[in-house]
């Protein structure tokens, strides 16, 4: 552990407009190429906890590094240099109902100005590496929970980000999928990637033997290398 | 901002038009209307003014002379005259010719004539232009009090009335104007706020991904952008048509002294175009502002 931290978080609390705490004063360092975990019940702080790596939030106190700079001080252009720097899959997939698979993942190139040849180039090969180069041209509503959640990924990773968030990615599938969808992570992850996942699919947790942060009430009651789901087992 | 980034925005512009075909077409309808509106009123303002120019080129003022005075002594109030400021032609009219005038004026028939006998009631008359038709009033003060002058006829005329009425229209027009560019303003910025809406899971993914507010924005503010111009287009083909109508009509009129001037109508249409590209711009950067915290 010489590297330093791609994200650091130092006493960092989030709290609501409504006075809800989404965490209270946790402090945890993730290096580059790690995959961690966070568990907890619902409401625990898993999503927020993400929500603030990519500053969807901001911390109501405390401070976050990503890649040594505190992102809350960040600047619109390093704001998005950052965004391009982190993928982010969400539950729900977001993907978008008006086009096909294939223009979903070619769409987060679109916008960031790549070049039509690079797209053409790219797009096939990421639609590989998440196995659904033979449904590209299939719209979300043809497609099924998992090949959605393929196509998010896919999306999320075409510009090579260095962190990878995924929040709850296997909650919207069945479990054989979830297994499947788990192989494409850990093949992003082999390749250095760093990620980090809200889950509460205890199986998966359990079979990959990762680090688990485990959030209760917004705070980190355990930190644990090749954790499992729950503490006692 | 490359050329390859413009073209990005306009094809999305377009396709944004495309999406949302009955709310476009509406605002470039509305935006047409004010436009010619506007455009029509900025084509009275000038061709009032030119007819009014024509109309104050004539203004000129009467100097009457004491009937009694004999026509040398005329030629001394005409020395005065001449001395005033501003004075730039003095034409003067002799007792006989000021009768002449009148008799032929009321037809040989009238037995004018006649009645006068040798009597000639006429007065010696001078008439005076100005160097510039605002020296009249000043002029006209003097030549009052010069010695053996009976009356100045200053037509306080036409030219004065008409340049009333066009600073009121003025006045009202440009509070019209400013009016129908709030409309045409708010009318695209609610186009551009649905089609933001239209728009958000789009916008969400930008985001996510990073991409810059440039890029987020672009395509709408040229979504605006277009259509204004598509509005100003339309009202510069409907006023470049109803113009060219009226002028012909005009022409035919002589002592409106109006033709049609291409330079007139194409400077109109240009500024038409920019404000229809200006209103487009402004109203989708308020909604930008309003609804896309970036
Ligand atoms: N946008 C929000 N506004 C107010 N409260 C929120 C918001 N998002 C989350 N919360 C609250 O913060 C706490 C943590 O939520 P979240 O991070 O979503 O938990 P998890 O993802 O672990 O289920 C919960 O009590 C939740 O109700
Ligand atoms: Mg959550």
């Amino acid at each position: 552990m010489n590297q330093p931290a791609i994200v650091r978080l130092e006493n960092v609390t989030k709290v609501y407009g409504n006075k809800t705490i989404g965490l209270d004063h946790v402090s945890t360092n993730i290096h580059k190429g790690e995959f961690v975990f966070l568990v907890g019940a619902s409401g625990a702080g898993k999503s927020t906890f993400l929500k603030l790596l990519f500053r969807e939030a901001k911390p109501t106190s405390g401070k976050i590094y990503v890649g040594n700079k505190n992102i809350s001080l960040l600047k619109t252009k390093e704001l998005n240099m950052l965004r391009k720097n982190i993928g982010v899959v969400f539950q729900d997939f977001r993907l978008l109902e008006d086009r096909t698979a294939y223009e979903n993942i070619a769409y987060a190139m679109e916008v960031l100005g790549y070049l039509k040849k690079d797209i053409r180039d790219r797009v096939p090969k990421i639609l590989k590496k998440v196995g659904m180069q033979h449904r590209q041209e299939h719209y979300p509503q043809q497609l099924s929970g998992g090949e959605q959640q393929r196509i998010a990924i896919g999306r999320a990773i075409i510009n090579s980000p260095k962190i990878l968030l995924a929040d709850e990615p296997s909650g919207n599938v069945d479990p054989s999928t979830a297994v499947e969808i788990m192989d494409i992570f850990k093949e992003i992850n082999n390749v250095g990637t760093t990620i980090i996942m809200a889950t509460h699919d205890r199986f998966i947790v359990d079979q990959l033997a990762k680090r688990v942060i485990e959030l209760k009430k917004g705070q980190v009651v355990r930190d644990q290398e090749g954790g499992r789901y729950t503490y006692e087992s | 901002m490359n050329l390859k980034k413009i073209g990005y925005f306009i094809k999305q512009a377009f396709k944004n038009m495309a999406r949302n075909k009955v709310m476009s077409f509406s605002t470039i309808l509305t935006v047409a209307i004010s436009l010619l509106i506007v455009g029509a009123f900025l084509v009275f303002i000038v061709n009032a003014g030119i007819f009014i120019q024509a109309q104050s080129d004539k203004t000129q003022l009467s100097v009457f002379v004491d009937t009694a005075y004999t026509s040398d002594q005329a030629k001394q109030v005409e020395n005065k005259l001449n001395q005033i400021e501003g004075v730039d032609t003095i034409i003067y009219k002799s007792k006989d010719e000021a009768l002449k005038e009148i008799i032929e004026k009321q037809g040989g028939e009238s037995g004018l004539e006649a009645i006068l006998g040798d009597e000639n009631p006429m007065p010696h008359t001078f008439i005076i232009t100005g160097t510039s038709n605002l020296e009249l009033e000043g002029i006209s003060v003097e030549a009052q009090e010069i010695e053996g002058v009976y009356k100045v006829d200053y037509a306080k005329d036409l030219a004065d009335r008409l340049t009333n009425i066009v600073n009121a229209v003025r006045i009202g027009g440009i509070i019209a104007v400013g009016i129908l560019f709030l409309i045409a303003v708010f009318l695209i910025s609610t186009t551009i706020k649905l089609a933001l809406y239209a728009k958000r899971k789009e916008i969400q993914v930008m985001k996510y991904v990073g991409s810059s507010n440039s890029f987020i924005q672009g395509p709408f503010l040229a979504s605006g952008m277009l259509l204004g111009l598509l509005g100003a287009v339309l009202s510069s083909i409907i006023l470049f048509i109803g113009y060219k109508f009226l002028m012909d009509w005009a022409g035919n009129v002589a002592f409106l002294n109006l033709t049609f001037q291409a330079t007139q109508i194409v400077s109109i249409i240009v500024g038409l175009l920019i404000s229809g590209a200006l209103v487009g711009i402004i109203g989708s950067y308020l909604s930008l502002r309003k609804y896309l915290e970036v």
